[in-house]
């Protein structure tokens, strides 16, 4: 998949759980799973408004655009 | 409360649809002793409502031609019609199950289909047998000739829905992974 999503990386930094994560911008824990492991196909703009808040980073911190055929950094 | 009413409504026409599908097996058991009951049976006559009468018709009704083409046309299409049925059942349980949207009634569909199609071809063959039966253009008027552009039409029809669930389940699979 080209858009990775470095959710870990963020959460790692700001100390956060993968819990706490959920409950601060309720969105159900399997939900926030399947973004973290890049299974997800789409992400509402109010779902990443609401993690970029909670985590207090850009839009740009969390997705990053890995051209098909390089490897992921 | 839309989709409870819906839902309603499927549970009804579930009902309808199991009960049709019994009285459809059951008259597949019946087909050849109907068949000799008909008028153009020269053993009409010999008609009585007994289960020993309708399992020997099983074995009296391939003596004549043109009964034993009627029969095998009837059984042939009861065939079919019992898996539409049976399809139509799959599809109303996965709306009372509240999961409409998925491949399987998809599949469902295009089974209806392809079965609707045998039956107008089965039709369209019983209609040229009867009109090089009678030598003439008489059975092109009656109710038979009908079932060909109906069940085409059906099938037409289910492939159309087919097409429209596999897309709403596509849609469905797409949202499902949308966070």
């Amino acid at each position: 998949m080209a858009i990775i999503v470095n959710l870990d990386v963020m959460m790692a930094k700001r100390k956060m759980s993968l819990n706490q994560l959920s409950e601060k911008v309720d969105i159900t824990l399997a939900n926030l799973s399947i973004l973290k492991n890049n299974k997800a196909k789409a992400v509402r703009f109010s779902t990443l408004e609401a993690i970029c808040a909670a985590l207090n980073c850009q839009p740009g911190d969390i997705l990053e655009f890995v051209p098909d055929g390089e490897d992921t950094p | 409360m839309e989709s409870t009413a819906v839902q309603k409504i499927a549970k009804v026409l579930n009902i309808l649809v199991l009960i049709t599908f019994i009285c459809n097996l059951i008259a597949l058991f019946l087909v050849p002793g109907v068949v000799f009951a008909s008028p153009q049976a020269r053993t009409h006559q010999l008609f009585h409502v007994s289960p020993r009468y309708f399992l020997l018709a099983w074995t009296g009704v391939w003596g004549d031609a043109y009964l034993a083409v009627l029969t095998l046309f009837l059984l042939f299409s009861g065939v079919c019609t019992a898996v539409i049925l049976r399809q139509a059942r799959r599809v109303l349980n996965t709306i009372l199950r509240g999961e409409p949207f998925s491949m399987e009634n998809a599949l469902s569909l295009n089974r209806a289909a392809a079965c609707a199609f045998l039956i107008a071809a089965a039709a369209l063959a019983r209609v040229v047998f009867s009109v090089c039966w009678y030598r003439s253009a008489a059975p092109l008027a009656t109710y038979n000739a009908l079932f060909v552009p109906l069940f085409a039409m059906f099938g037409l029809l289910c492939l159309v829905m087919s097409a429209l669930f596999r897309q709403a389940a596509e849609l469905k699979a797409e949202n499902d992974l949308t966070i």
